[in-house]
């Protein structure tokens, strides 16, 4: 049998199951017997009565199942050594990442800073935090969010021979790494 | 405060939490407070003829410990532990309400997830789980769910602004008591990365039938989801859309700020709640009588029908908070509309009932307990129709 299809956006307000002749229908099987095709169209509860599709609750789709899909594109071009990579605080492996769509710890975002990236520019606004800062580590994140800032400025500084503003940024990092602003 | 606990119990079975001369109990079962209507739906919001609630959740976690999916069960218990102690320091959790999710029956579990009190997700799972919910259920935290907490504020009407303010207070105490994980580079650190930034999710529940029935609706939610946002139906994640009701949400948490992301929210529910008051008199002009019908339609099956499933009753109530929209019924405030939503919803059935019921007897016990609620406000109404 072949997999249920979801049913298209017009037919949303109008297909009744075609079993309970009550609950809309939401799973369309559609099969092809003798050359002639059939199609059903069934509930969610009388669907999973007849092992076409799982019960109601379990079929809910998270944006985690998302997420394997995308990483596909990734893994055709990461080494071997990349997919086999470990979480060295928490044991997670990159496979178990994709199964799942979930990290086990924070620091899994350190070991799969790679696999992240891409992943992130797809399905997020941008890659780097905007927004709240818990306030205990605050002054400490700012310096580090500014150092940051200043890096990126710099690498593109180099990236266009502009070697003036490049030094100029280089000792101001130096400075600020060392713990004395410059203003 | 003093933590109380039968030994080599902490903090699973008997836990009770004395809190500046005030006892929260660990409950077993779901105490009385939550068997009344939702605290946090009675104050009318802004646009409430429109908008049903607003709500936003923070995803946080405790750093250096595993996520909860990947946690073992010592690490689930040290969580939870934490959690909850932090929790009962808040003073916006003053007289909290501490639910733990295992000893609970599935129609309990259901139960609390129609009150959007817990997930899908934390009914479905086991040990170590909690749900702690603040007076008038407007405040909630769920411990060990997907991340090691997610801090939820409901609010009636469009009202994100004043559920994140109240979210953001409730956080701030929170991270003065847990080390949060949080990397400079990408914000909160939540198990799933669609999460990971700002952990925010906002979301707002509109119901729009003029859109619905002109089809306006598809291009209204395909800009919508073009704009970075998602739509689900009534039950959030996966339910299916019914009653007219939309659940619109914020998709992206890392690169917009809180503010950014609620300001956005709210222009867009804005623009289309005017859609739909413009909808709504474009019908009325255009075909008053068939409106007239399907809402007179619908107060008649709701004050007479002996079998209604939930489906039905749904569509039902929406053309009948249609009709309060138009000024064809009266008398009837919004929220009662927006509490008979969640009432007349299976598990909050069968929880009044004592019991539980198959299929069948709740469409019947549906009906009897839609119709004493609409005679209860429209008895007046329904006399002057049955006079003239």
């Amino acid at each position: 049998m072949p997999p249920p299809c979801p049913a298209g956006e017009n037919e949303i307000y109008t297909m009744i199951c075609e079993i309970c002749k009550k609950n809309q229908a939401k799973i369309h099987v559609t099969q092809i017997k003798e050359d002639k095709k059939i199609s059903i169209h069934l509930c969610q509860e009388c669907a999973h009565e007849k092992g076409v599709a799982g019960p109601a609750i379990n079929t809910h789709f998270s944006v985690a199942d998302l997420l394997t899909g995308l990483l596909k594109g990734y893994e055709e071009q990461a080494e071997e050594q990349d997919l086999q990579r470990t979480c060295l605080e928490c044991g997670l492996t990159y496979n178990s990442f994709k199964e799942s769509g979930r990290f086990g710890c924070g620091e899994c975002y350190n070991t799969f800073q790679q696999e992240i990236e891409p992943l992130l520019q797809k399905i997020q606004k941008q890659t780097r935090h905007v927004g709240k800062i818990p306030r205990r580590c605050g002054e400490e994140i700012l310096l580090e969010r500014n150092i940051a800032d200043l890096r990126k400025r710099l690498q593109d500084a180099v990236n266009n021979e502009n070697f003036e503003e490049a030094a100029r940024l280089r000792d101001k990092i130096r400075d600020m790494e060392k713990g004395d602003c410059p203003h | 405060m003093e933590i109380r606990s039968a030994p080599g119990h902490l903090p699973g079975s008997v836990y009770s939490v004395v809190n500046e001369g005030q006892q929260l109990e660990m409950n077993q079962e779901i105490p009385e407070c939550l068997l009344r209507p939702c605290g946090w739906l009675v104050p009318p919001g802004q646009h409430s003829d429109l908008v049903v609630s607003s709500r936003v959740r923070l995803a946080r976690n405790i750093t250096g410990m595993p996520f909860s999916h990947w946690a073992s069960s010592s690490d689930l218990s040290r969580i939870a532990e934490t959690s909850l102690r932090a929790i009962q320091d808040c003073s916006s959790m003053n007289g909290a309400t501490v639910l733990s999710v295992e000893p609970l029956d599935s129609l309990d579990r259901k139960y609390l997830v129609e009150r959007y009190l817990i997930s899908r997700e934390l009914a479905e799972s086991g040990m170590e789980r909690y749900a702690v919910v603040g007076r008038n259920e407007m405040v909630s935290v769920m411990v060990n769910e997907e991340d090691h907490l997610r801090l939820q504020v409901l609010t009636s009407g469009l009202s994100l602004r004043e559920a994140w303010q109240r979210v953001n207070a409730l956080d701030d105490e929170m991270e003065e008591r847990i080390y949060y994980a949080f990397s400079p580079v990408y914000g909160y650190l939540t198990a799933c990365p669609t999460n990971v930034g700002t952990g925010i999710r906002c979301s707002v529940m509109v119901h729009l039938p003029a859109l619905v029935m002109t089809q306006r609706i598809k291009k209204v939610l395909s800009a919508v989801t073009q704009m970075g946002l998602t739509v689900r139906g009534i039950a959030g994640e996966g339910s299916e859309i019914a009653g007219n009701l939309f659940q619109i949400s914020n998709q992206w948490t890392l690169g917009a700020s809180e503010e950014e992301t609620i300001e956005k929210l709210e222009n867009i529910i804005r623009q289309i709640v005017d859609n739909e008051r413009k909808t709504q008199q474009d019908l009325w002009v255009e075909s008053r009588t068939a409106l007239e019908d399907k809402v007179w339609r619908a107060f008649g099956l709701l004050s007479h029908a002996r079998v209604l499933n939930s489906r039905e009753a749904l569509e039902l109530i929406s053309q009948l908070r249609m009709g309060l929209d138009l000024g064809l019924i009266k008398g009837i405030p919004y929220t009662a509309i927006n509490d008979v939503i969640i009432q007349s919803r299976p598990a909050h059935l069968q929880k009044r009932a004592g019991k539980k019921l198959i299929a069948t007897e709740r469409d019947a016990i549906r009906a009897t307990f839609l119709r004493d609620w609409i005679r209860r406000y429209t008895e007046k109404e329904i006399n002057r129709i049955h006079e003239s």
